[in-house]
């Protein structure tokens, strides 16, 4: 095995061990801030493994979306809405967190087992390396051109509803009659599906 | 046309291994140089620039300015990097010690990192990846993590309004200033920095591409002071509001980190002007005329090594020009309100850079010769 | 028209650089969603003259895009079938008859939408951009063959889907409703992404036609589990137990109007996907996604139409009867046979009328009551005969009585199964067919058979009944045209008959399929 080889190998141990932990620690950490940086670090990492595949573009790509926009995103919201709540207890969190521990290791089982027993096509195809830019963008406007163009109807759509959803100068009478309305369902609530936290 | 220049990394294998070193052993001994290279020049960039600030504020302000430590004080800014070292290093009772240690480091190694690829020369760059521009892009994005991060951990609110305001900020400006270099990139069928500076080098000063990006041009530039979070964007570290933002409860080497990243980032931000508007290390003449005009021949090695410190130079020389203009603003620019930048930012910038960018993209089509087909 | 299908994939697969930039998109196939996107901007354009403007231009825009777009389908019906942008979407006649399905549920939903949003004071024109962006999402999804294309459509029509859920912002149900629905849906788009990536490691090409060829050559443990983690994405999308969690929550919180379109539109749509994936791609583990879909099936017949008994409130009665409806129309997928498939579009375009004809008529019981409890439409022939006619008929033609549209709907089902030999899904579907016409009837009798003096308070205190405010017209003509068509088109079923089975067979990957399993079944 040669110097290159052996560095990849390491580089992928690395990363590998950053991934899992990282996302463990997303998961199992009782400060959700911490997790929130943390899930930028996996991020991070899994932008390694591409570095890694030789696919510089993807791994640009991937620390400007999830870290630069969607963990700072994330973080923003956290920090802005940080407020110490003390949640009642749950019945049976522990035989709850038991069971979907389980199953998530039975998935984790049955995903190895998949794994090995795979013929996988190796060695994958040739990476095209510096040139998957030009690629990707031909692609993006050949047999891409449909998902591509629906994507920014969806960003569109998804910014639209955002800014309905949170803004505060709602428009709250009834156009026809002038009535107020309180932008509730008009039908009344039978029973309450939200416990009321003043009673 | 396009001649190899100077290749640092192939003569220095060489040279090793001439020695008897084998190849492999030459290549993993080569990799931490450009580190260091960067390090070394990005310090020296900073050094320089902090003598400059105080000496051209001193300037407007009609004071003398350092002046004791060496020759008209060029030696402060070593003293101010020696206090700092050897301050007492506070970490607040109540703060969350790890990130607040994390935070700094996150905010400068990206910037650090973006070093590599801002060319010298038509080689002298430390990777000429093919995503070149791209990567700074994406680097600088990590930074506003570090922000929050140190904010977060001062456990302080002044800290964390700072690194929320630094965070929206440097997010807001992001999109523009992407906007706008993808408007160069389009233009030179490219993302690598060197094929950017090529493309402008094809008659001296009138094909660089602040002719052809004039808009792009002040977008950019006005995107990066904001990124660097210089007057009049400094809302981060705000005095009168913030005390100073998420640097309020840092001292010591830590606090310097701080003060290194957001030099670094301004001299890096001055250099990419100069790369992706002003040629680059292009010199305002095309270089070949001055090799007929001395009768030297392009190829000979005495005129390369002549061009490639000419490349340096000028790419040093524009740096320090926009690094000037943005100390000069410094000094006599009030700062903007939160909702003033924020809305620069969004209703501004934002669609005029979508605007540039489809008029470039029209103009490709119109004049591919002129606007890179 | 298959080998052009066939020569664009392995175009796909080894084009040289640049060669690709030279095909032909053949982009016209995809003008009805194109039709439905201008009038999403023009929406959203008018909206921005204010809300006076936008509720006096906004509906006619829509009901132009609309219509246009089931114009320009029809259109199509017998247009040359070519892949068009190279293998990303295919408009064969499934797709049509279900993107037909899917533009007609969000016309329907609209007409009844508007006087619900204005008496709630919530703006219109933004209502009605992202319920036209759910539509493209969902008619994209109808016709994507590329598992790009199906994922962007289908996070189109999800996202568009929680946005509306949440829509009514002030109310703790409407919020409650789009979390639990933003939270499972990402969850089981993560699942699908999960599985499609292992469709891709497989075979090397995110084309449908592609992946099935090479699933055909090597099945393999893996793509076996790639199938659940598919099949689990296209359950929840249409609703099936057990990934019908969050459905009884967010269609009682979510505004009505969006409710008709959920258990309407979305569910064609998820059912185009599933006839695409399943059928087209999955062909060879065509016996393991069949047992599940029989499982599945049951589930959701049994627990769907039994959990129905026992509710109060209308909204949550029409989501588990909904429910159980896609239990009913998953029979036919399971058949794979022509009348399966020709049973399931008959009872999805059945389905369409009779559901949203009974959501116009709740909608217009709660906008001049203010309420959705059974108990409240007890005596309500009385005061409001239209809505008793129209819900009657309606919910009659949902348990499947005679001379309903509904009826011939189920009834070709059920043929389809028996001929089939699926004899358990067919019993389990007769016998809770049954026990759907009890809690069906049961809201009828409340609303015919009571006395005037046991009414409830809700209808004695019933507002006088009046169409000039604007909104109640459009719903008039909802209501009247759904109720129509359900009462009638048991009667004149012979063309519709005609219709699915035309579908059936202009649609090759559907007809390659069918011709499979009749081998088998000779061999």
């Amino acid at each position: 095995m040669n110097i290159a080889a052996s560095t990849e190998i390491i580089c992928f141990l690395i990363l590998g061990s950053i991934v899992i932990l990282g996302s463990l620690g997303v998961v199992l950490l009782k400060n959700i801030v911490y997790s929130a940086f943390l899930l930028g670090g996996v991020f991070m990492a899994v932008a390694g493994l591409y570095l890694l595949l030789n696919a510089s573009f993807v791994a640009a790509a991937q620390v400007l979306v999830y870290v630069g926009a969607v963990n700072v995103l994330i973080l923003f919201a956290i920090m802005l809405v940080n407020k110490k709540e003390t949640l009642k207890p749950i019945k049976g969190l522990q035989i709850r967190k038991i069971l979907s521990g389980s199953i998530c290791l039975g998935l984790l089982i049955l995903l190895i087992r998949v794994d090995i027993t795979t013929p996988w096509p190796l060695p994958g195809p040739v990476s095209i390396g510096e040139q998957a830019t030009e690629r990707i963008g031909e692609h993006l406007f050949t047999d891409y051109l449909l998902p591509f163009e629906l994507a920014s109807v969806l960003l569109l759509m998804a910014m639209i509803g955002a800014i309905v959803l949170a803004r505060r100068d709602v428009f709250s009478t009834d156009i026809e009659t002038g009535n107020n309305a309180g932008q509730e369902l008009i039908e009344k609530s039978n029973a309450p599906l939200i416990i009321d936290k003043t009673s | 046309m396009i001649s190899p220049g100077l290749d640092l990394q192939m003569n220095f294998e060489q040279a090793l291994e001439s020695f008897g070193f084998s190849h492999e052993v030459a290549h993993i001994l080569w990799l931490p140089l450009p580190m260091l290279l960067v390090l070394t020049a990005a310090l020296i960039g900073v050094l320089v620039t902090v003598w400059l600030e105080r000496k051209i504020s001193a300037a407007a302000q009609q004071r003398i300015g350092p002046e004791y430590a060496g020759a008209l004080g060029i030696l402060q800014p070593m003293a101010d990097g020696l206090k700092l070292l050897v301050k007492e290093d506070v970490i607040p009772k109540r703060a969350d010690g790890f990130l607040f240690t994390l935070g700094p480091i996150l905010v400068l190694i990206p910037v650090i990192l973006s070093w590599l690829i801002v060319p010298f020369g038509q080689n002298l760059l430390i990777s000429n990846v093919g995503i070149g521009i791209f990567l700074w892009i994406a680097l600088s994005s990590i930074q506003p993590i570090g922000l929050l991060m140190s904010g977060y951990a001062s456990n302080n609110k002044y800290s964390l309004l700072g690194g929320l305001r630094a965070a929206a900020q440097s997010i807001s400006y992001e999109i523009p200033l992407a906007l706008a270099v993808l408007a160069v990139v389009m233009m030179s069928n490219s993302l690598s920095t060197i094929d950017i500076v090529n493309q402008q080098n094809g008659a001296g000063f009138l094909s660089w591409n602040i002719w052809r990006q004039p808009v792009g041009f002040v977008i950019f530039w006005i995107c990066a002071l904001a990124e660097c979070e210089r007057l009049p964007f400094d809302l981060p570290e705000a005095e009168e509001e913030l005390v100073a933002g998420y640097q309020t409860e840092y001292a010591g080497m830590k606090f310097a980190l701080f003060y290194l990243g957001s030099y670094i980032n301004l001299v890096l931000s001055a250099l990419l002007v100069s790369i992706l508007y002003l040629g680059g290390w292009g010199f305002p003449i095309p270089i070949e005329w001055l090799s007929t005009w001395l009768g030297e021949s392009f190829n000979s090695p005495i005129f390369q090594l002549f061009a490639g410190s000419i490349g340096i130079v000028m790419t040093v020389l524009k740096a320090y020009l926009l690094v000037f203009l943005a100390i000069l603003l410094r000094w006599t620019t009030p700062r903007v309100r939160i909702d003033q930048l924020l809305d620069l930012g969004w209703k501004f910038l934002l669609p005029i850079s979508l605007v540039n960018l489809l008029v470039t993209a029209a103009l490709k089509l119109a004049f591919p010769i002129a606007f890179g087909g | 028209m298959l080998e052009i299908g066939a020569s664009f994939i392995t175009a796909q697969a080894s084009a040289a650089p640049g060669e690709l930039l030279n095909l032909a998109l053949n982009a016209g196939t995809v003008a009805p969603e194109g039709v439905v996107l201008v009038a999403m901007i023009a929406t959203l354009l008018v909206d921005l003259a204010g809300e006076k403007v936008a509720a006096r231009w906004v509906p006619p825009i829509c009901y132009l895009g609309l219509g246009t777009s089931l114009i320009l389908l029809a259109f199509q019906w017998n247009a040359p079938l070519e892949p068009s942008f190279l293998g990303a979407f295919l408009s064969d006649k499934l797709a049509i008859a279900f993107r037909a399905v899917v533009a007609l549920s969000t016309l329907l939903s609209l007409l009844i939408s508007w006087r619900y949003a204005e008496q709630g004071g919530h703006p219109v024109g933004e209502y009605a951009a992202i319920l036209l962006a759910a539509t493209l999402g969902a008619m994209l999804l109808c016709g994507a063959t590329d598992l790009v294309s199906v994922f962007v459509s289908l996070e189109t029509l999800s996202v568009a889907s929680y946005l509306l859920s949440g829509y009514m912002k002030r109310d703790a149900r409407s919020s409650e409703a789009a979390l639990k629905y933003l939270l499972v849906g990402s969850a089981a788009a993560a699942v699908f992404l999960y599985g499609a990536s292992l469709l891709y490691g497989i075979s090397g090409t995110t084309s449908l036609q592609g992946i099935g060829d090479a699933l055909l050559n090597s099945p393999t443990p893996l793509a076996a589990l790639s199938l659940v983690f598919v099949l689990a994405t296209v359950a929840f999308k249409i609703a099936a137990v057990p990934f019908h969690q969050w459905t009884p929550d967010v269609y009682e919180g979510s505004p009505t109007p969006v409710v008709a379109f959920l258990s309407v539109g979305s569910k064609a749509a998820g059912f185009a996907l599933a006839v695409r994936i399943l059928v087209g791609c999955f062909g060879a583990f065509d016996s393991q996604w069949k047992l599940l879909f029989t499982v599945l099936a049951v589930l959701s017949m049994t627990l769907g139409n039994v959990v129905a008994l026992a509710q109060t409130s209308m909204k949550r009665m029409l989501a588990y009867s909904s429910i159980g409806q896609a239990g009913f129309v998953m029979i036919g997928l399971v058949c794979g046979t022509e009348d399966g498939f020709a049973a399931m579009v008959l009872y999805m375009a059945a389905y369409l009328f009779m559901n949203l004809g009974a959501f116009a008529c709740i909608i217009l019981f709660s906008i001049r009551t203010g309420s959705d409890r059974i108990s409240d439409y007890a005596g309500l022939y009385q005061k409001d005969p239209l809505i008793t006619l129209g819900l009657s008929l309606c919910l009659l033609s949902l348990g499947g009585i005679p001379p309903m549209f509904g009826f011939f709907g189920k009834i070709y089902l059920f043929f389809a199964g028996w001929a089939d030999k699926q004899y358990l899904l067919v019993i389990v579907g007769l016998v809770t067919s049954v026990i759907s016409i009890y809690y069906y009837i049961s809201v009828i009798k409340m609303m015919v058979v009571k006395e005037p003096y046991e009414a409830s308070e809700v209808v004695k205190s019933y507002p006088l009944i009046q169409w000039k405010t604007i909104g109640l017209p459009p719903l008039r003509i909802a209501l009247m045209t759904c109720v129509f068509v359900t009462a009638v088109g048991g009667i004149l079923s012979n063309p519709i008959f005609q219709w699915a089975n035309n579908t059936v067979l202009g649609t090759p990957f559907l007809q390659e399929a069918i011709a499979l399993s009749g081998d088998k079944l000779l061999g």
